[in-house]
């Protein structure tokens, strides 16, 4: 063994204490970063995989009284692969706990279960079924907010007038 | 030159060797034109007090500091004209240091420290060899602090030679000893360059060493002042101060 080798072997058996507590501290500083990378390797390929699964749509745009005959307008636009067209429509809601009415998003979805774009993940319930008005499919954040389960009844408010808007499924 | 020197090679020439240290605004000249032989084999004790630039010769004849001008040449080779990894080279193949205080490395033996030297020698003699010369080959196995000042000075000697330096450059290295414990040193030292032939050159501030040189420098103020050769040499142990 080189002489100088020697040496720092001997300085470090001397300061066994502190070349312990630094492993200990680099040790851990390298399992964070590897941990950190590897949650957020895994983070990513979790969205991508979501969004690749679930065909999440890379452009969203509003339009007001556009008539359906837009459409091959809009998909021949260069670039533009797949268009889905949904009906957006805001309304007021009773919810039993809250003063005031709540402003509701209703979004319309294809008769189809397999649409094309943006597809819903139902956590728990069922999707909704052609030919049987009425029913609502609601984000988990809000369902656990005001504790909704399926099955229960939301009463559009008065407001809401002509809206058909009961049965969470 | 002195005609006692003239069947000696020269092995040092400085001409007018100049160093000047710029403190902030001030200018602080260390050496003021200083020029000088050194000739193979002799034991020469450059005497001065404090701040009258022989360490800053020293350092400079040893590779360890450049001149602000002037030219230094160890036998044929300009140090004044030489860079960083030339002058690395000389310090290592050609000079041994010794300093005032030892610089030993603590957690090796006096055995490892003088082996460091002669892992990276190219032709050093065995490191019990070299404490044999300075009379601690029994204490070979001893840690510094195990070791007297004057035995740790006696290994920084041995560290010092086990590469088998042409010249060996000595700065104070009684500095800290007391007076028994430098003639022990001194002793050692003179044997060194009585025995191998190595070139020595020994600073102090301690007039009574010179009486052990073959020739003495004096400075001053950044200039030699006088230069004398000892018609006889008293031996270190017939030192005293």
């Amino acid at each position: 063994m080189r002489k100088l080798d020697r040496k720092l072997m001997r300085d470090m058996a001397a300061m066994r204490g502190q070349v312990l507590a630094i492993v200990g501290v680099i040790a851990a500083g390298v399992g964070t970063f590897v941990m950190s990378m590897c949650s957020y390797a895994s983070l990513e390929w979790s969205r991508d995989t979501f969004y690749r699964e679930y065909r999440f749509a890379d452009v969203f745009a509003a339009t007001r009284r556009a008539p359906m005959a837009l459409l091959p307008r809009i998909r021949s636009i260069s670039g533009v692969s797949t268009v889905e067209l949904r009906l957006v429509y805001d309304v007021l809601l009773d919810v039993p706990e809250m003063s005031e009415p709540a402003t509701a998003r209703l979004i319309s979805v294809p008769e189809s279960a397999d649409s094309t774009l943006n597809r819903l993940y139902i956590s728990r319930g069922r999707m909704l079924e052609p030919n049987r008005p009425g029913e609502v499919v609601v984000s988990e954040a809000f369902a656990e907010a005001h504790e909704f389960h399926s099955g229960d009844h939301c009463e559009p408010s008065s407001m809401a007038g002509a809206m058909n808007l009961q049965s969470l499924v | 030159m002195s005609t006692a020197h003239s069947n000696r090679a020269t092995i040092f020439r400085g001409v007018e060797i100049a160093k000047i240290y710029q403190m902030g605004e001030v200018q602080v000249h260390a050496l003021r034109g200083v020029s000088l032989e050194l000739y193979e084999g002799e034991f020469v004790v450059l005497l001065g007090a404090s701040g009258s630039g022989k360490s800053t010769l020293l350092n400079i004849l040893g590779g360890l500091d450049v001149p602000t001008s002037g030219c230094v040449f160890y036998r044929d080779q300009e140090l004044t004209a030489s860079d960083d990894g030339q002058l690395t080279k000389y310090r290592r193949e050609h000079v041994g240091f010794v300093f005032q205080f030892y610089n030993l490395i603590p957690s090796l033996t006096a055995q490892e420290n003088v082996e460091l030297i002669t892992e990276i020698a190219s032709d050093p003699m065995p490191a019990r060899q070299a404490l044999e010369l300075v009379q601690l080959g029994a204490r070979a196995n001893h840690f510094p602090a195990q070791l007297s000042g004057g035995e740790q000075q006696r290994v920084a000697i041995a560290r010092a030679i086990a590469k088998n330096p042409k010249v060996l450059l000595c700065d104070e290295p009684t500095g800290a000893l007391d007076v028994e414990t430098g003639i022990v040193v001194l002793e050692a030292i003179a044997e060194i360059n009585r025995e191998l032939g190595t070139t020595t050159a020994v600073i102090t501030h301690n007039a009574a060493i010179a009486r052990m040189a073959d020739r003495v420098i004096s400075l001053s103020n950044g200039q030699i002042v006088g230069t004398t050769t000892n018609t006889s040499k008293v031996p270190a142990s017939e030192l005293e101060w």
